[in-house]
């Protein structure tokens, strides 16, 4: 027999054939339409949240990587950092700072530069 | 197909075409599957949502009707393993026709349709899908292949002893 050739039947095919045909519940569609407006809904907050969040996790990422690769180098790094103020040890943490500030910097004027295409597009 | 892409365009009242050309063949799918009829409801409204969010995903080299389908049965499978609605066949004790005693042509076919629901009942879900899907929707073993994801040759053995189950059944329940 081919993969596209019907088993040969009898009565079963009738049978099936002579079952009533489901009707869909009352208010299924309106009920399935209002779900999937909500899930448009929710994707459109996600497209919206998304890049903010996807920002603040790469800036984060860039300031706790250098951090944990200077805890691993010196574990008393921290202990040794002077965060009292005004006096600020700016010569140690100047360099993740400002990587951390480039890295923003250019993140959030990727981001603006993005919705402002798409928006004229 | 053009519905898919003024879906994908943003235009979700589109996705009303493709539920009134689908939402009666899912259903009636689904409502072989479980008892009850609100269970069948809840799922075929988590398979359309799941169409829905996976729109995108649909290439055009598989039929739109094997896709909707395949997710159809996967999501069926799914959600009675999820919400533990298990598999009890029926005994046979249940089994007596209600027709029992009227004699004409439509009264036989009514309680021949019964006998073959019952039989159905006491098939396993998933089992009861593919059959539902080779009589009623008229598909190929290659498509029910690609719907439930098994080899056609698999497939093929499969409906075969699901066929033999069935008419099993049916002839034990005629002649009780």
């Amino acid at each position: 027999m081919k993969n596209n050739e019907h088993i040969s039947d009898d009565g079963l095919r009738t049978m099936f054939g002579q079952m009533p045909v489901e009707e869909l519940p009352a208010g299924f569609m309106d009920k399935l339409m209002m779900r999937i407006d909500g899930e448009v809904r929710r994707k459109a907050a996600r497209r919206r949240w998304m890049p903010v969040l996807q920002t603040a996790a790469a800036v984060a990422g860039l300031i706790i990587i250098p951090a944990a690769v200077m805890f691993f180098i010196d574990p008393d790094f921290f202990s040794s950092l002077d965060f009292s103020m005004p006096a600020l040890n700016i010569k140690l943490t100047w360099f993740p700072v400002s990587v951390g500030f480039f890295a923003l910097c250019l993140l959030f004027a990727d981001d603006w530069l993005r919705r402002h295409y798409f928006s004229k597009r | 197909m053009p519905v898919i892409k003024r879906i994908l365009e943003g235009d979700s009242r589109a996705f009303e075409e493709i539920v009134s050309v689908y939402g009666k063949k899912v259903f009636a799918l689904v409502s072989k599957m479980v008892d009850r009829r609100e269970d069948a409801e809840d799922i075929s409204q988590e398979v359309f949502i799941r169409v829905f969010k996976s729109i995108g995903m649909f290439r055009e080299d598989a039929g739109f009707s094997t896709w909707i389908y395949r997710i159809a049965y996967n999501t069926a499978v799914s959600e009675l393993r999820k919400r533990k609605i298990l598999f009890i066949p029926i005994e046979d004790e249940t089994a007596e026709s209600d027709t029992e005693g009227n004699g004409d042509a439509e009264a036989e076919t009514e309680s021949k349709l019964c006998f073959l629901d019952r039989a159905l009942k006491k098939l396993p879900p998933d089992e009861r899908f593919l059959i539902t899907l080779y009589y009623m929707e008229d598909r190929t073993m290659d498509e029910i292949s690609a719907v439930s994801g098994l080899s056609p040759g698999n497939v093929k053995v499969k409906m075969y002893r699901i066929r033999k189950k069935l008419e099993k059944e049916i002839n034990k329940l005629m002649c009780l």
